[in-house]
Formats: C-alpha cells, structure tokens, sequence
C-alpha cells in the first residue's frame, strides 16, 4: 500500500557497491543480522561501514570482503575474544579503521540525526584516535580560547536498523521493553539519507496507534520496511529473544582461519537463498531456545 | 515434588480402555499433541466424554481409539462435518451418547462440586432423553421440583478417568494459565478423576503470581504437567499462535478417504512430537504468529490487513 | 577461613579508595578474566563502601542502582532487562553523565599502559598495520578524558606494562605533569593502578607511575620485573592491606554468594 513493505532481498538490492552504510545494535544485541547476512549473499563490495558499537555483524561483513572502511568504537565477540576476521583484515591492510570512542560514534550519529554539522566537547582529546579519523577534528570556541573536539555529523547513504515491529504505512516501533544502548538506532535510524529497517513482525494500525510513544521512526523517516522475524539471531533482541552463544561460539570458531570461514559462509549464507531459509537450517529447536515469547516462536 | 514430566510418560497415564475427556472448542486450546501420542502407541477401546473437542473426537475416532463416545457436538466450524466421527456413528462402530452442550456440561459440574447428580431443564421435549427414533435412552430421571410447579432432568455426575487439558503455560506444581475463549476446560478439569495438563512453557511460578486471574486450572487438581511447544497444533492458541487454517484443509481433505487418513495419521504421528514440528519448519510456524492487537492472525493483502 | 584470592584482595583495596560520596560507572563487558576486572572487581569494592555507609551511585551502563544481589545470570537482552533498578536511561543521557563530569569515579583497563597512566586497546605494534589489532577505545577514552578519578585495572605483565603504548586510546597524564591541564581535559585522570600484584599510584610532581603497596606474598622484586619501564617506587612500600574477617565474610556472604562477580566463566 505504501510501497515500503518489501522482501529483504528487494531493499538489501538497492545498496550500491561503495555505498556508506550505518548498521544499528550494539555488541552482542540487535545488530540488524538478517539484513547483514543479506548484504553477504549479495556480495556487496567496497562499503564504509559505520557503527556505535559493533561486533558479528562488522566482523561478518568484513570476514566476508564487503567492507573497505570501518568506523565504529569497539568491533569483538564479546566474551569469545577479538574479531578474528576484523583483526586479519586490520593486520593484512585490507580494510581501513577509522576510530571512535563511544561518544564520538554517538555523536557522529546524533548530529547527523540533527542536521547539525558537528558536535563540540573534549572527547577524544590527548588520545590517537583524531588522527585515524577525518570525520574528527578540532575547533576553537568563539566564546573563549578554548580548543575542542568537532565530531562532523554522519548521514550515511544508507541506515539499517533492525526494530520490533511496524505497520504496513512503515512506522516503526520498539516494545517498551528494549535495552537503552540500543537507542543509538533511533539516532541512526533518523540520520540515513536512506533508511532501511527490518522488523519482528509487522503489524496493524490497531496495535501502533495502542501506544504512539513506542514509534521510534515514523513513517517519513523510514524509506523500507522488511519483515524479518529473528531478525537478530544470533543476538539477542530485548526480551523478545536472547543471544545463541553456541552459535557465536561456532561462528567464533570457523573464523579462525579464512578457509574455515569460506566454509561457514557457504553453509549458512550461500548456502541459503533467504532469511526464512536461514532460519530453516538454524532450525526450530535452537529458536525455540532462545525464544522468550510464551515457549512459541 | 515436581510434577513435570515429558509428553511421552504424561500421555501413558491413559490406558486402554479408560474414560477420556479433552480441552478444547472449535479450532483452539485442544491437547492435540496428546491426542497424537495416543494414535502413535495405539491407545484403544477408550470413552471419550467429550463435550466440543471436535479434533480429539474425529482423529481418534478415525484411528479406531474409541468404543463409545459421550457428546454434546463435534463439528469442523466453518468446514463442516467431522467425517471420521459420522462415519463409525454411521456404521455402528462405536457406541454414542448425544446430549445437549449445556446438559453434558451441567453433568461435568456436578461431579466436580462432589454431587451425584445434576438437574437441568434443556433436554426437556426432546429426543435426546429417549424419543420416538429409539436410538439411544439416557439414564435420567424427571423429577418435580420440591420448590414450586418445574420439572426438571436429572443426570448423573461425570468424571472421566483422565482429563486432558493444553495451557497457555504452567509452572511445577501443575498451576495451568489460559487465555481467550476457555470454552469448559475448568469444569472438565475439576471432574476428572485424574487431570493432565501440556503447556506451551513451564515457567516459574512468580510469573504466574504475576497474572493470577488467568490460573483458570490450579496446580491441586493437576497431577502430571508436561511442557509441550506447539502442542494444540494444528488448532491455535490465544495470543500464541493462530489454527493452521492449511494444515486444517488437508486434514479435512484426508478425512474423506479412509486410506488417505491412515496415510495422514502415520506422517502425523512419525518420530513424535518434536518430529512433527521439525516437520512443519520454522516458516510455518512463524507465519501462524498473531497479531498482538487482536491476537490471531491477520492475512496480508494489497492494501491492508485481513483477519 | 580461607586465605584471601587475589581478586579479593583487589577489590578490598579498590573498596579503600573510594570517599563518602561517590557516582560509579561499570560498564557491562563480557567474558571471564576480562569481566572479572571490569565488573566484578568493581562491583565487589563499591558494594563493601556502601556496607561501610558510604552513598555509592552505581550505574552500570544505561542502569542506576541496580539490586547487585539480583545481578542476572547472563547479560542477554531478556534477562537484563529483568534486572531491578532505579532508573534505565537512553544511552545518550548515560554518556552525558560522562561529559557532565558527573562521574566521581570509573574503571577501565586496556592492552597497554605506560608509566604516564596512557592506555591502548585499539592495536600493538605502531607500523601502519598493526601486528595486533585489538577491540577499538570504546568507552575507555570517554571515561579518561571525563572522570573525575579513573581506577585501571590490569593483569601484572611486562607486556602490560610497556614504555610506550602503541596507540592512546585512553589519555593518562600524557607527557607528564601539566599535560591534561594544557589540553583541557576535565576530568582528573588515573587515580591507582591495581593489579593482580600491587597498587600504584602517580607521583603529584611528575605525574609518574609509583608502587605505592604490594599485595600478601609478593616481593617489590617481582613488580619490579614484570613491569617493563622504570616504576618509581615509593621509600617504604607497605604490603597491601589484607581483607579482614569481616570483608571476607562479607564478600562471600553477602556480595557475592554464588561466585558470580569474582569466579566467572564464558564457555
């Protein structure tokens, strides 16, 4: 009806090769994994990725060769160890890292959110990090003598957030329930030029107007809606579903080396032609043991 | 002690031969996982006491489980007849009793408040009490009221030696929660001799504290509970998950033929429970999911939404 | 009772740096040894202050005041968020506690230190690839360039220790006295350095790092080696307070009954 709601396929297609992409989440929690495992199999190449906090999703896109340039404030496996795909491709020279804190990434996105051209405070100062960045620099106060940190704002081409649910006009919403590190995708979310977002389930009119303060993007904000249910896995995904460490360990484990990765890529990116494919071969028992909601999927 | 066991040593409680009767109305709350585990171990000779579970009625009458059946009504609603159950009616096969809906729930209150007996108007004038056709004479007496001029019926109390009910979700004392349309799950439940409850999760007993109002079945009537995802599949549950309207078809569709039910019966029961969902797979099972507003499923359709 | 583990004696002697009034940030990380140092040690010191009766704020992340007792079981989204607390703030009010200067005090660690308190966890080796790459600054440079005090924490190793980090992720003193005021950096920087060998502290004149205490059973002789630049030291170097019966008692009791802050495993 509104053009908005299509396949994961269709919206993952409109990326171009090159492109800016923000990816919403935070280290092991709601990274937008479905749509990142989308990116993979269409084998999109050569893409500046921009996070807050990152972990599977910039290592899988980087393990995966998608990726030219990282800017982001952490990229690890949480307790596993280091992003082994991430490293070798740091350490090879393969991918260029520009980095941030937490609250320069944050502010990248909060600007670009805005529409404010930077953000001014003593972030990162006395550290290395301006030097690897050129979207940080300095600025005088015109009220003082004082140097400052400017963080340029960030509107990238495009911004994928995954979120709980949306309805078929495209606005999105969280349950009241949601982890608040994840609201750095509100601000990423609003700061696209386009902005994908992927949903647990799209839903009626009905059930968004119950409770208008839960829509983090309206409709205007949003450029595609996919339906993606679990669309997280494996991270968690507020008290919808909790993260599948096995899984991760696994994922952790085939990336050890790049012949153990092509392998995992193979077998579940490859070797599925879509999410609802994907799911079908993470299968209903590990779902269901993640799955919060009522013992069912 | 913990009441929790698995679907497999739950569903033993029921023997050959013993008087059943399950949860369940329409396309909902019916223990269809159970009524499976029967079919797959061939419970048989069994009296169902059954007053509207249409799908416990009509699989286990077409897997030949039942000598004699006690009813108010067992109907596919919006699909018609159950073909299995009109067909061992129809040739014989199986004994039956046909009483009104609220007579046969009058008869389940009765034994569940301890009384020997229930008195009800509703089958007054009819057949059902042994009319001019002849097919059945139920044990029932007309009795005058002592308080003024109404005739009444009574009838014996009712208390299957296993009921069988699906939750929403329980805990370990066997506390049993649903949600929506309960139909009479609570007074099967406080008629059974015995009572055993799958759930769709068994969680702790503070979540239930957390919503009292929906323990309809409280844990002292309960004897065996058994956490069983997906286990009133293919009818639906509240909130949780919609009737699986194809799977339905298909049923249907089989049930006309005796030797494509058997067919249907031996796919459905193979390798049990968690077979049957692996079976079904994760696409359609999600594609059963409600929505949260209205809590069933709605169809997508150029334009909006259907229910 | 049992001997003191090392991790007790740690957050026995965190517990000891912290005043009547304190706002405490402890960020949520994962992992055993790492979350061990990062929460557990943390945790187990601002809760022994408050059973002192100091007013301790704890924030862990987007969380204020959190019941500790009923820390969850794991850090999945479902059971964090079933963790009873007195305020869930959106995160960019979290991090503008940090820039308000509102932190009293906060824990970090790294890859790297030098002897100026300059921590790195972004890369070892200064080519321009690095020979290790590690997680990035995250938070650690926020919380150095904003807090009031920072408390590092930090395995012993002269690997740990080095002359010169490979990248500042989070600012110490930098050069030495007088750099932070310089460049106007707010907060006060690194207060201690505890580890699983010592204390130490920063010498006021030159802003060096100095042994300030060794904990039971270890010798000047072996911080000294496993440090990998010149420490000062200072000219009585105490033995790091022991815990007493009662924080023990304490710490296993009440704190951490099931092992959960201090004896944690990922897999």
């Amino acid at each position: 009806m509104s053009g908005k709601i299509v396949s994961l396929r269709e919206a993952i297609s409109t990326i171009a090769d090159g492109e800016t992409v923000a990816l919403g989440g935070h280290t092991l929690r709601r990274h937008p994994m479905a749509a990142v495992v989308e990116i993979v199999r269409q084998r999109k190449r050569d893409l500046h990725l921009l996070g807050w906090n990152s972990g599977i999703d910039v290592d899988l896109l980087v393990g995966a060769g998608c990726a030219r340039i990282v800017e982001t404030s952490y990229v690890g496996i949480s307790g596993f160890g280091l992003a082994r795909n991430y490293r070798r491709a740091a350490e090879t020279g393969t991918i260029e890292i520009r980095e941030h804190s937490e609250i320069s990434a944050l502010d990248m996105f909060r600007a670009g959110s805005m529409g404010v051209p930077f953000m001014v405070s003593s972030v990162l100062m006395g550290t290395d990090v301006p030097a690897t960045n050129p979207r940080i620099s300095t600025v005088a106060s015109p009220f003082s003598n004082q140097e400052y940190t400017a963080v340029a704002a960030a509107q990238p081409d495009v911004a994928i957030i995954h979120a709980h649910s949306a309805d078929l006009h495209g606005n999105v919403q969280l349950d009241a329930a949601h982890w608040p590190d994840n609201d750095a995708d509100i601000f990423i979310g609003w700061a696209g030029q386009r902005t994908i977002v992927t949903v647990e389930q799209l839903v009626s009119d009905e059930q968004i107007r119950l409770s208008p303060e839960r829509t983090i993007l309206p409709r205007d904000a949003v450029t595609y809606v996919v339906e993606a249910p679990y669309g997280a896995f494996p991270c968690s995904c507020d008290s919808r579903y909790t993260y599948d460490l096995a899984w991760i360990g696994d994922y952790y484990d085939a990336s050890a080396t790049p012949e153990s990765f092509a392998e995992f890529l193979a077998t579940w990116i490859f070797g599925t032609p879509d999410h609802e494919s994907f799911l079908e071969l993470v299968g209903l028992e590990r779902l269901l043991g993640v799955a919060t909601r009522g013992g069912v999927l | 002690m913990s009441k929790v066991c698995s679907l497999e040593e739950l569903a033993a409680e029921i023997q050959p031969g013993m008087s059943v009767s399950f949860g369940g109305f329409a396309h909902s709350l019916t223990p269809m996982a159970v009524v499976r585990e029967l079919v797959r171990r061939g419970v048989d000779n069994l009296v169902l006491i059954g007053i509207a579970e249409a799908w416990a009625a009509d699989m286990l009458a077409g897997a030949g489980a039942l000598r004699r059946m006690v009813l108010s009504n067992f109907m596919f609603e919006g699909f018609g007849l159950c073909r299995n159950f009109s067909r061992v009616v129809e040739r014989g096969t199986v004994e039956f009793e046909d009483y009104s809906h609220f007579a046969l729930a009058s008869r389940f209150a009765a034994a569940g408040v301890g009384l020997p007996f229930a008195a009800v108007r509703s089958l007054l004038g009819s057949d059902l009490l042994g009319g001019s056709n002849g097919e059945q004479r139920l044990a029932h007496q007309e009795f005058q009221s002592p308080f003024g001029e109404e005739r009444v019926v009574l009838l014996p109390a009712v208390s299957p030696d296993v009921v069988v009910i699906h939750g929403h979700r329980g805990d370990d004392d066997g506390n049993v929660q649903v949600e929506g349309a309960t139909s009479v799950i609570e007074e099967q439940a406080r008629a059974g001799k015995t009572v055993i409850a799958t759930v769709e999760e068994i969680v702790d007993s503070s979540r239930l504290r957390e919503s009292p109002h929906f323990t309809i079945v409280p844990g002292m009537l309960v004897s065996r509970i058994a956490a069983v995802p997906y286990g009133a599949h293919p009818t639906g549950m509240y909130r949780l998950y919609d009737a699986d309207y194809a799977h339905i078809r298909e049923y249907v569709a089989a049930s006309r033929d005796e030797g494509r039910f058997a067919d249907y019966l031996a796919q459905v029961t193979a390798g049990g429970h968690s077979a049957y969902l692996e079976r079904l797979g994760v696409r359609r099972l999600l594609a059963l999911r409600p929505d949260p507003h209205f809590g069933y499923h709605l169809e997508r359709e150029d334009g909006g939404w259907r229910a | 009772m049992r001997d003191a583990s090392v991790y007790e004696v740690m957050a026995v002697a965190l517990s000891r740096q912290f005043g009547e009034k304190e706002h405490g940030f402890i960020g949520l990380g994962t992992g055993d040894r790492a979350f061990i140092l990062a929460v557990g040690i943390p945790t187990v010191a601002a809760e022994l202050a408050i059973s002192r009766g100091a007013d301790f704020s704890l924030q862990y992340g987007t969380l204020f005041d959190p019941d500790v007792g009923g820390m969850p079981e794991t850090l999945g989204d479902p059971d964090l968020l079933r963790w009873r607390c007195a305020a869930r703030v959106p995160v960019e009010r979290c991090l503008d506690v940090f820039r308000r200067g509102l932190m009293t005090c906060s824990f970090i660690s790294g890859a790297q230190i030098d002897r100026f308190g300059n921590l790195n966890s972004v890369r070892i080796g200064r080519g321009s690839r690095p020979d290790v790459r590690l997680t990035g600054p995250i938070a650690q440079a926020d919380h150095a360039v904003f807090a009031q005090r920072t408390f590092v924490i930090l395995p012993h190793e002269r690997r740990v220790f080095v002359e010169r980090v490979d990248f500042v992720s989070a600012p110490g003193y930098g050069t030495g006295a007088g750099w932070r005021e310089k460049l106007g950096l707010p907060g006060g920087g690194p207060a201690k350095v505890i580890t699983d060998k010592a204390v130490l502290g920063f010498d006021p004149a030159s802003k060096q790092m100095t042994l300030e205490s060794v904990h039971p059973g270890t010798t000047v002789a072996e911080v000294l080696d496993a440090t990998g630049f010149d420490l000062l030291v200072l000219d009585e170097v105490q033995e790091t307070e022991p815990p007493s019966e009662d924080e023990l008692a304490l710490i296993r009791e009440r704190i951490d009954p099931a092992g959960k802050l201090l004896q944690v495993r990922i897999r």
